[in-house]
């Protein structure tokens, strides 16, 4: 598989929404809902690895659960999701250009 | 027929056998008989596979039997037709893991003991299709699997047509998900699960996907049952291939947890001065030598270890080979096995193989290790198929097993070893840009 060329020195079908200067290096990770004290909602939020496209909706609009990783690509949060962000997670499932993010359904 | 241990069971010593001289040694295979009074053959082969404890031998080691009760299970309540419900079965035979030979070798020395375990699957999980995945380019051995199922045909043995499936040469072309795909008409690459093979795979029905040493295995347990299986070894026989720095490299047969030491001295004992073992391929793990003498020759007891009996892989490394070099060379190849679907994979393998080929070649200075410690995390359990997940363990345990050497790249550059040409095979594969 070929791809354009990429700025960044990443590859992959598109530009990663970071910028060279602004890659977000490896941080400590999200605190999933044990950590963070609240209800565990038993759904968990999952990636198609496929699918994604690293466009970074779901970074932007859950940083509480998901992070990027040096390429753009998210990194969830392992476990449940917690009840109280569960609103902004399916807001982040329902944004993903690609369809990529995936919210188990409840058990 | 056997020796007093009971070995060889899969490899028949002398040629190939045709199907006359096969059913001769073996007796034919208990098909027809689901239902029977005999409780060991045929009457109920899934529960005698479980009883026995097989596990599959393409690396995963997934219990067999409970695979076999999945698409069972699932072809007899899937859909609304019984042409919608029935199974598939694809036999696994492409040997993507360089370091094996087994499975080449027990598809052209005991070709109908493969085939019986495929219609005793077939049978047993109610399949009406299929397939032999075989290496695109396996020549002669195409052909004479070709002319077995054609003989098979003429016999009408049976339940279910056979057919080669060939399937290009890239490691991961025969994962499980990747062979169904190809099946399908699709690409030779994974797909994402759910829906998993069992569920919905070749054709949109239950597959079993099964390695071809597995279902020699089946095909002997339907004979002979669980506890003839059970009696040697820890968990049965088992095809190891040995290879590297010793005498009579090849194929084994052993008792399952047989001393890895004990193998390589029934592989002549080592050819040079031995550094490490690599188990279980480039899914498995470096040990030290010494450390690796004593162990069984078992999955889990090499997984306690840090390492993996995979597909039944042992090489012996030389002392004169460098281990750094030696892991970013198949680092290196693996990254360019990846199927570039996933981000991480295809960005993280290349930069995991870089900062090796750094560490081997370059300077392994503490800040390289550190980055190549971080991109395992960044890598594992990130993909579709376990191809980052296996290259992170392999290289983990590189980190480990050439500590010292890491130190001593770290103190005073890379060691003289490294200009050696790498030992470890990577078909088609060459150094990219220099690091």
């Amino acid at each position: 598989m070929s791809h354009a060329a990429r700025t960044d020195g990443a590859r992959g079908p598109r530009p990663a929404r970071t910028a060279a200067g602004d890659r977000r290096m490896p941080g400590p990770a999200p605190r999933g809902a044990a950590a963070r004290g609240g209800a565990a909602s038993g759904r968990a939020l999952r990636v198609n690895p496929i699918a994604c496209e690293a466009h970074g909706m779901c970074i932007e609009l859950l940083p509480e659960l998901i992070r990027a990783d040096p390429w753009g690509y998210p990194i969830v949060a392992p476990g449940s999701v917690p009840d109280d962000l569960l609103p902004l997670a399916r807001r982040a499932v329902a944004a993903c250009p690609t369809l990529a993010l995936l919210l188990d359904p409840e058990k | 027929m056997t020796t007093a241990t009971g070995l060889p069971r899969l490899i028949p010593p002398g040629g190939p056998l045709s199907l006359a001289d096969h059913v001769a040694r073996y007796g034919p295979a208990p098909l027809g008989e689901q239902g029977g009074a005999d409780g060991t053959a045929g009457g109920d082969l899934i529960s005698e596979v479980e009883r026995a404890g097989l596990t599959g031998r393409g690396g995963a080691g997934f219990p067999a039997g409970r695979k076999l009760r999945a698409v069972a299970t699932a072809a007899r309540t899937a859909g609304p037709l019984r042409s919608q419900a029935a199974a598939v079965v694809v036999a696994n035979g492409c040997e993507s893991e360089p370091a094996s030979a087994k499975d080449g070798l027990l598809l052209a020395r005991a070709p109908h003991l493969v085939l019986d375990g495929i219609a005793l699957a077939a049978e047993a999980v109610g399949a009406t299709r299929c397939y032999l995945g075989l290496h695109a380019d396996a020549g002669e051995l195409g052909l004479r699997l070709a002319a077995a199922i054609a003989e098979r045909e003429r016999a009408g043995c049976d339940p279910a047509p056979v057919q080669l499936q060939p399937v290009p040469r890239s490691y991961v072309a025969s994962q499980e998900t990747a062979l169904i795909s190809l099946v399908n008409g699709g690409p030779a690459k994974p797909t994402f699960v759910p829906p998993r093979p069992f569920q919905k795979g070749a054709h949109g029905r239950p597959t079993l996907v099964q390695n071809v040493e597995t279902l020699a295995h089946i095909a002997l347990i339907a004979r002979f049952g669980a506890d003839w299986f059970r009696d040697v070894g820890s968990a049965g026989s088992g095809l190891i291939t040995v290879s590297g720095a010793v005498q009579r490299p090849g194929v084994y047969e052993i008792a399952i947890g047989m001393p890895v030491g004990e193998l390589v001295r029934r592989a002549g004992g080592p050819s040079q001065q031995p550094q490490a073992i690599l188990a279980g391929g480039y899914f498995g793990g470096w040990l030290p030598y010494a450390q690796a003498l004593d162990l069984p020759v078992s999955d889990p007891a090499l997984r306690a270890a840090g390492a993996a009996l995979g597909p039944g892989i042992l090489v012996v490394l030389p002392e004169s080979a460098c281990g750094l070099a030696e892991t970013a060379w198949v680092a290196d190849y693996l990254a360019s096995q990846s199927a570039g679907q996933c981000g991480p994979c295809l960005n993280g393998l290349p930069a995991l193989a870089d900062v090796l080929k750094h560490l081997a070649f370059g300077r392994a200075d503490g800040r390289g290790v550190t980055w190549a410690q971080q991109l395992l995390g960044l890598v594992a359990r990130r993909g579709a198929c376990h191809l980052p997940d296996g290259t992170a363990a392999f290289v983990d345990s590189a980190l480990r097993t050439f500590a010292a050497e890491l130190h001593q790249h770290s103190v005073s550059g890379p060691c003289a070893r490294v200009r050696r040409r790498p030992t470890l095979p990577a078909p088609g594969h060459s150094w990219g840009a220099p690091a």
